[in-house]
């Protein structure tokens, strides 16, 4: 039998429930269509051949066997992008845990002065358009006017061709990223530091850990649920990096920036093999998604909380 | 939709009313004024159903759209202020809308608008990119009807450079398209640095052995360090472009004549990646890494650069940036076994569609008209597709007749073949130059590879 008060209870869920629907419905609406739907709209290009000018024709899993297994420049150059991609991830996120890391603990000082202002400025970067920023570093890095090289000149130091140089153009991509991205980390280990109770500190102090011990046995371990987001986090970007490559040297040279982003773009776009960049994109997902779980497997077992 | 056009049983009512009426009309006297009135009125009903159906007498509303990718803003304001508005007062009713873009968003615009069915009416491209592709899925107009239709345009089109039309913008005997500037490449150099190193300003090189002894002699540096390059390529994806200047003067082709597979792994191929390979990595005439910009100028522009492969961009750069470098610069079209130099013809399509007619007048109306066409190319610098327009135009000088006239007149010059798959063999090509310059290879195999890479790409676009 059902009571006035359950009756009551139901009915308030039931008109919960509609208004949940209607709050959601805007986000759920720009959802299907902004993104599931291309997506799914992708996946099932991946299995044809299209061009944007004639009907896709279904071919299967050809796009996947030829990328794979394939004989054409097009392969060589994809299992060089993935190798280019995953130098580029690996460089940027190691790099920017790290910077961003040292950033959040410099800023989080309370003997530093104008905390605000060199907390707005390091993340200023992360608000800046991609594009402008490599504009900008194309200027730094030019190897005649640059301000590097000037640098090094001015050091007595021979320059050094940045972006020209095969062996130093990736390298120097990478750091554009961890000079863009630091301040991002840095926001999350800041709040992850401040998040940590000062008696722990307290505590250690009392048992006689020095700085460095403090910082290794206390905030290191405390802040491994903050690592872990960020490296997933900026894992996931980095495996789609495309702007700096695009802007600052189209893959080159010699392939040593192609990534797997720019390959897609250029089969899409440039020689309108759309279901081919298609399964590239798909396969790239899936390696994305593999090296979250992997990062969530080896970082979440040393996970302390 | 449907009412814009004259439908056949409308047009058959009509002329069955009129022929009616003017067979009545004949015998009016003997026809009782009811018949004629009932008859008169059945005419009327079906010539205002006739007139309202039909697409022309009437000033309907037609919006045309207009790409536009080789622009800069004098050029621009010519076209929004002058030359759109002018032809919209001409033909009431219609309007146009411009859209601007750059050549790196070009890709991306046309084909997201084509696969929208949002494609511009009348749009700039490069003809070996765009052309073949979209001559192939057929959504591009052929232009020899409208050609042959129109008197003015028959004219006008015998004023064209032949190879600017005929192979520049023609795919197997259709003109697909009207080029609207030249965009030819040779080589550049600076007479004042030849007069320093004493070497005569008067006569550039005219062989490979000329071309290297000046290279040479040009070259300032120390070290690993250039003050002055005396030739240098970039080595970026367009890269071909100077290789493909070397090829055709060693005689060599980049395809066979069947354009089923690639050529220019032959001997005189192979000898013309080598001589790049000589200048830069053992007569070190200029750094193996590309030469960017200094602020504005280019490196020609700037003096860090003797000789270069370069087309009218480079003279822009050096009128707008440094004028006095123009009077010291010097084009010429090398040759070892021939001279030889490329050439592009840059193009306005039209897109197949409903205003196919319409977009045919605003193409006559910015190609063909004398005076907009003249005024569009002082307004960019370019190079005319046209001989009279070459003649008139103001910007034009003795530089810009050899850039256009003594590339196209070289035996050797080409223009890269109008094949859908040019543009993936052709970075098949650049890769090849770059391994070679960068020495992670020899120059016999890189072009090898590239060669075998490339007849991949053609047997996927000719199905076996």
């Amino acid at each position: 039998m059902i009571t006035t008060l359950q009756r009551r209870k139901r009915t308030g869920s039931r008109g919960s429930g509609t208004a949940a629907f209607f709050f959601l419905l805007p986000f759920m609406l720009l959802f299907i269509v902004f993104k599931a739907g291309p997506v799914i709209a992708s996946l099932v290009l991946s299995f044809t051949s299209y061009d944007a000018l004639s009907p896709p024709v279904w071919v299967g899993l050809a796009n996947y066997r030829d990328i794979l297994l394939g004989t054409e420049a097009a392969t060589r150059l994809f299992w060089r992008a993935v190798a280019n991609t995953l130098y580029f991830t690996v460089g940027q996120v190691s790099l920017e845990a790290l910077t961003g890391l040292g950033l959040a603990i410099l800023v989080n000082s309370r003997a530093l002065r104008g905390r605000t202002i060199w907390r707005t400025a390091y993340y200023l970067p992360v608000v800046t358009s991609t594009v402008a920023v490599s504009m900008v570093w194309l200027w730094i890095y030019n190897p005649q006017v640059g301000l590097l090289n000037s640098m090094l000149r001015s050091l007595g130091l021979p320059t050094l061709t940045w972006l020209s140089d095969p062996k130093l153009a990736m390298p120097s991509i990478i750091a554009v990223a961890v000079w863009q991205g630091a301040g991002w980390s840095m926001l999350i280990y800041l709040a992850g530091l401040q998040s940590i109770p000062e008696s722990f500190y307290e505590s250690a102090r009392i048992d006689g850990a020095s700085g460095w011990q403090q910082f290794r046995h206390v905030t290191v371990p405390l802040l491994m649920p903050v690592t872990l987001f960020i490296v997933i986090m900026s894992c996931i970007s980095a495996l789609q990096v495309f702007a700096q490559v695009y802007v600052m040297t189209q893959g080159g040279p010699l392939n040593a920036t192609i990534t797997v982003t720019y390959h897609i773009w250029n089969n899409a776009f440039r020689f309108y093999r759309l279901g081919y960049a298609s399964a590239m994109a798909f396969l790239l997902g899936i390696v994305i998604v593999a090296i979250s779980v992997v990062n969530a497997k080896v970082f979440g077992g040393r996970v302390e909380y | 939709m449907a009412k814009r056009f004259l439908s056949r049983r409308g047009f058959l009512q009509g002329m069955g009313a009129l022929a009616g009426t003017a067979a009545l009309s004949a015998c009016a006297a003997a026809t009782p004024q009811v018949v004629e009135k009932e008859v008169t009125v059945e005419v009327e009903k079906v010539v205002k159903e006739t007139v309202e159906a039909s697409p022309t007498p009437v000033a309907e509303p037609v919006n045309l759209t207009l790409l536009m990718v080789d622009w800069n803003e004098d050029c621009r304001t010519l076209y929004e202020q002058e030359i759109l508005p002018k032809f919209q007062e001409q033909h009431p009713g219609w309007t146009v809308t411009a859209d601007w873009t750059s050549w790196a968003d070009l890709d991306v615009k046309v084909m997201t608008a084509f696969a929208g069915g949002l494609q511009p009416d009348v749009f700039q491209a490069d003809n070996v990119e765009f052309g073949p592709k979209y001559n192939q899925k057929g959504i591009i107009a052929e232009l020899n009807p409208f050609i042959e239709g129109d008197p003015d345009a028959r004219a006008k089109i015998d004023d064209y450079y032949p190879k600017a039309l005929y192979e520049g913008a023609t795919i197997a005997g259709k003109i697909v398209a009207l080029p609207y500037v030249l965009d030819n490449r040779a080589l550049f150099y600076r007479k004042d640095f030849f007069t320093e190193v004493g070497l005569s300003p008067d006569v550039p090189p005219a062989t490979w052995d000329d071309f290297r002894a000046a290279a040479i002699k040009l070259t300032k540096r120390t070290d690993d360090t250039f003050e002055r390059a005396g030739w240098h390529s970039d080595l970026g994806w367009t890269c071909f472009q100077t290789y493909v200047q070397l090829l055709w003067q060693n005689g060599g082709e980049l395809l066979d004549e069947a354009h089923e597979r690639c050529a220019f792994n032959s001997p005189e191929g192979v000898e013309a990646l080598e001589l790049w390979v000589r200048l830069i990595r053992e007569d070190r005439v200029g750094p193996v890494e590309d030469m960017p910009s200094i602020g504005d100028l280019s490196p020609f522009t700037a003096g860090s650069l003797a000789m270069v492969f370069a087309g009218y961009g480079q003279l822009l750069n050096a009128q707008k940036y440094k004028p006095e470098v123009v009077d010291s610069t010097g084009i010429t079209v090398l040759g070892e076994k021939q001279p030889a130099a490329l050439w592009y013809a840059n193009t306005f399509f039209l897109s197949k569609g409903k205003r196919l007619s319409q977009a045919w007048e605003l193409l006559k109306w910015l190609v063909l008209d004398d005076g907009n066409f003249r005024r569009y190319h002082e307004a960019t610098g370019g190079l005319p597709p046209r001989k009279s327009i070459t003649a008139s135009a103001n910007h034009i000088t003795s530089l810009h007749r050899i850039l256009i006239e003594d590339v196209m007149n070289a035996p050797g010059s080409h223009t890269t073949p109008a094949e859908p798959f040019s543009l993936e063999v052709l970075e098949r090509v650049s890769e090849a130059c770059q391994k070679a310059v960068y020495g992670t290879t020899t120059a016999k195999e890189a072009l090898e590879t590239a060669a075998q890479e490339g007849n991949q790409i053609i047997a996927r676009y000719l199905g076996s």
